[in-house]
């Protein structure tokens, strides 16, 4: 069991009175990456993993064709970080998936999670799923057969949490803290990278490097259309052959449909397979939309589109002379 | 034919070799590694080669069976219908520094795309007179478990020359009449950094495989799957196994036996290409149907059919489909695993 | 710098610019230049649309990679639009385009965005003259091509 006793109380009651079908969280992988898991009777909850290691991308399991195929899914309970309650509030508002089919269990102090390829990279030796103790400004890994490692805390964080400013959930049902968890310095959360301005040298070496295998689509919680633009044949609008160009307009539309709506929680860059640094793209675009129209997206459950209305004191996208720089 | 060469003098062997014909090496992308060409004049690639340490996260398949293939062109002019044949690349291509799990890899590929089926024209014509120079890995990748497919650190199985690295040196040794012609080739070009081996390198090298086999991490014991894959077909335990997978294609697009391809016509006005283009069975569009009916509906379908074509239908030769790269489970965004699936289809026994 | 060649070869540069032009208003001033006997410049293919909220930043992309070296989206006059505030949303669309097209290294004077009436040729021409101007300066695009160095 490796959630505290009292969540698990909690998330046992629920699937036994039949509150909800069944329970969404992370879980521990067989390598150090970890894994949804979706547990659908009492005895499954054992599996869930609340180890800053176990950070998986649990809600694109909410709005995945085969969830919204699934009927006995809802009501779900899901085991939410403060982020991935930004993230409902976005799909709540999107109307992709209703309030009354969800039960959030809110995990609040959040400090942040570790960044699988980070971990990898920095320990090549290490094998299976290792238990991780955080002490201070370090973690504590301890691998199968190894002596433990610490490694200070700002080596191994995921890019989304350096910058993350809530360490609350913004909404739930019930709410478990974190094991004593001291939520995130102001400090810490300032340290955002700013989205360098790399030019298309740069960017022509990302997107060249693309393999098509349409990993960030599919990671991506807000990417849950039927009938995705980009798989569309009549018309064309990527084709499908690999070239930077077709690349380019693959990944151009992506961002496109997801400004406004993206919470930059990463998922895509995490899920892409040959390191493209979709994450700087998610969060130029995010705080875009946040300057031009004080748009930010998963903070209203009410929200609109910020691409869908307008503000009489929009900022003049027009000076028709400015534009031809 | 054996040979050796001092790690410092790799680089004149590339540039001889760059010089005889097209020569693809693995190197560092930003992205984890692949395989690009190399040309003479610039025999060191700027972001280093990876002949030491894991494989390329790309394999080797791509060089050969490209992500996309032009097959022809056609235009429609003045009424008139018009086709041209895209001529298939002369060069003979020459692959540098390839893992021997992808090296039988190709055995794989060659199977569906040279085989009773038919042959694939563009793999057939860049598949023609090709070397692939293996590497052995000394230190295998965290996920690597070639020996429990059939395989080995040093396998030679469908590889041409292999390569085994000696710290200080590589050691070179042909397996096949192309490899052979190869490496002497190499060895009768004027500059030629090559030397003879001896007994002595041949002694470390022995030692190098039989150390390499100890540190492959991973193994699964394959025994029992046969006769549980037999009844497993409609047993329920797929969509539980699949429940994280996401369904993107990184696992097939990585993996080095994936040979699944869809045909398209790219028009624009009055001319278009047709291409073939790399496709995954984990895509729900790969078994859409016209009218709309999708018979693999589901994801644990669709993670069937590729557990299916890894250890059962894909087989040839008493070998499984699966070479054991592991790049498929490394590189999984959701964390599925496929060993730890081969063991719970195990487990589950299928269904009576 | 631009070589004295370079400088040549973008003095002969004829662009080619699409423009998306909403029907109740910026067509009509297309038309209206016409009638007028207005001059400006061949390089632009109009596309006309219903309304300008109707481009999709989708269609100003495809352009783009088809060979377009500009786009233009032109509209009612704010308060004007038929379908209340089509142009509205359309300049929230071209902007956050114009910025993501910058962040990639593309200049994003290459998308434009404006609005003319039905009553205004002499205004719809002068557009014209200056996007095909500032596009010529620009010079050709690569159509997210690699650049060759
Ligand atoms: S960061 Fe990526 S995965 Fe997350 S919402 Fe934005 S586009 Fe989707
Ligand atoms: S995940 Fe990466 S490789 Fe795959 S389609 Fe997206 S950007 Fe390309
Ligand atoms: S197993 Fe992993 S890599 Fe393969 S399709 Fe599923 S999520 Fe993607
Ligand atoms: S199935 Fe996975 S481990 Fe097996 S060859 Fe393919 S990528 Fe490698
Ligand atoms: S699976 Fe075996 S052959 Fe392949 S990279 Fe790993 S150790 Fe080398
Ligand atoms: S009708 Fe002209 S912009 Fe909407």
């Amino acid at each position: 069991m490796s959630v505290p006793a009292a969540l698990d109380r909690h998330l046992r009651d629920l699937l036994s009175s039949g509150q909800v079908r069944c329970v969404l969280g992370p879980a521990a992988g067989c390598g150090p990456r970890g894994t949804a898991h979706l547990a659908r009777t009492p005895e499954a909850v054992d599996r869930f993993e609340l180890s800053p290691l176990a950070c998986a991308n649990v809600l694109v399991h909410l709005t995945s064709e085969e969830a919204r195929r699934d009927d006995a899914r809802r009501p779900v309970a899901v085991l939410a970080r403060p982020c991935e309650t930004r993230m409902l509030n976005q799909l709540l508002s999107e109307r992709a998936i209703e309030r009354d089919e969800l039960h959030v269990v809110g995990l609040g102090g959040c400090r942040g999670v570790i960044d699988s390829r980070k971990l990898r990279e920095r320990l090549p030796e290490l094998r299976g799923f290792p238990e991780v103790r955080e002490e201070g400004d370090t973690f504590v890994i301890e691998g199968e057969g190894m002596e433990p490692v610490s490694v200070p805390r700002n080596e191994l964080l995921l890019d989304r949490c350096s910058g993350c400013d809530i360490s609350e959930p913004l909404f739930h049902d019930h709410t478990f803290p974190l094991a004593d968890a001291a939520p995130t310095s102001a400090a810490e959360a300032e340290c955002a990278p700013e989205p360098s301005d790399e030019g298309w040298d740069y960017w022509a070496d990302q997107f060249e490097r693309c393999i098509r295998c349409y990993a960030c689509r599919d990671a991506c919680p807000l990417c849950y259309c039927e009938d995705c633009v980009l798989d569309r044949l009549r018309p064309m609008w990527v084709p499908r052959s690999v070239s930077l160009k077709n690349n380019t307009a693959y990944q151009l539309i992506r961002v496109l449909h997801l400004s406004g709506r993206c919470t930059a929680c990463g998922e895509c860059e995490q899920a892409c397979p040959v390191d493209l640094p979709l994450l700087t793209l998610a969060r130029k675009m995010e705080q875009e939309m946040r300057e031009l129209y004080g748009a930010r997206s998963g903070f209203d459950p009410e929200g609109r589109h910020p691409m869908s209305v307008f503000d009489p004191n929009d900022p003049e996208g027009t000076d028709f002379e400015e534009q031809g720089r | 034919m054996k040979a050796v060469i001092a790690r410092e003098d790799v680089g004149r062997l590339l540039a001889i070799a760059a010089r005889r014909d097209e020569l693809h090496v693995p190197v560092l992308d930003g992205g984890g590694g692949r395989f690009v060409p190399l040309n003479a004049e610039d025999p060191v690639p700027r972001d280093g080669l990876m002949l030491n340490g894991s494989s390329a996260r790309r394999p080797p398949k791509e060089v050969l069976f490209a992500q996309t293939a032009p097959l022809f062109a056609f235009e429609l002019r003045r009424g008139d219908f018009s086709i041209d044949e895209l001529p298939p690349e002369a060069a003979t291509k020459v692959l540098f520094g390839v893992r021997p799990c992808d090296g039988r890899g190709f055995r794989v590929l060659d199977s569906l795309l040279l085989g009773k089926c038919g042959t694939d024209p563009a793999y057939a014509s860049a598949r023609q007179g090709s070397v692939l120079v293996g590497i052995g890995c000394g230190r295998p990748g965290s996920d690597c478990f070639c020996t429990s497919v059939g395989g080995d650190p040093h396998g030679t199985d469908g590889l041409d020359v292999l390569a085994t690295d000696l710290g200080d040196a590589l050691h070179l040794e042909s397996l096949t009449d192309g490899g052979e012609g190869w490496l002497r080739a190499i060895a009768a070009a004027v500059d030629s950094p090559l030397t003879p081996a001896n007994p002595e390198t041949d002694q470390r090298c022995r030692e190098a495989h039989e150390e390499a086999r100890g540190r492959v991490p991973r193994h699964v014991d394959l025994e029992p799957l046969d006769a549980v894959l037999e009844r497993a077909f409609d047993d329920e335990l797929w969509d539980d196994l699949a429940a994280a997978c996401i369904g993107c294609g990184a696992c097939t697009f990585l993996c080095p036996t994936c040979r699944c391809f869809d045909v398209q016509d790219e028009v624009r006005g009055d001319r278009g290409l047709r291409v073939r283009v790399w496709d995954s069975c984990m895509f729900r569009e790969y078994t859409q149907e016209a009218g709309g009916h999708n018979p693999r509906p589901r994801r644990g379908m669709r993670w069937r059919n590729r557990f299916y074509d890894k250890f059962r239908w894909g087989a040839h030769d008493g070998q499984p489909a699966c070479v054991g790269c592991g790049r498929c489970i490394t590189h999984c965004p959701s964390g599925v695993d496929l060993i730890d699936l081969v063991e719970r289809v195990v487990e589950s026994g299928g269904a009576a | 710098m631009l070589s004295p060649t370079d400088e040549r070869a973008q003095a002969e540069f004829e662009p080619t610019i699409v423009a998306f032009l909403c029907n109740w208003c910026s067509y009509a001033g297309a038309d209206l230049a016409g009638t007028q006997r207005l001059t400006y410049p061949a390089n632009v293919r109009v596309i006309r649309v219903m309304c300008s909220g109707r481009v999709d930043p989708g269609y100003v992309l495809q352009c783009l990679l088809q060979g377009a070296d500009g786009v233009l989206v032109s509209g009612c006059h704010h308060g004007d639009c038929h379908y209340v505030c089509g142009n509205r949303i359309a300049e929230r669309r071209v902007t956050v385009m114009r910025r993501l097209l910058e962040f990639v290294g593309v200049e994003p004077g290459r998308v434009r965005l404006t609005w003319v009436s039905g009553a205004e040729g002499r205004r719809f021409a002068r557009v014209i003259d200056d996007v095909v101007r500032d596009i010529k300066a620009l010079g050709p695009f690569h159509g997210f091509e690699r650049r060759a160095s």
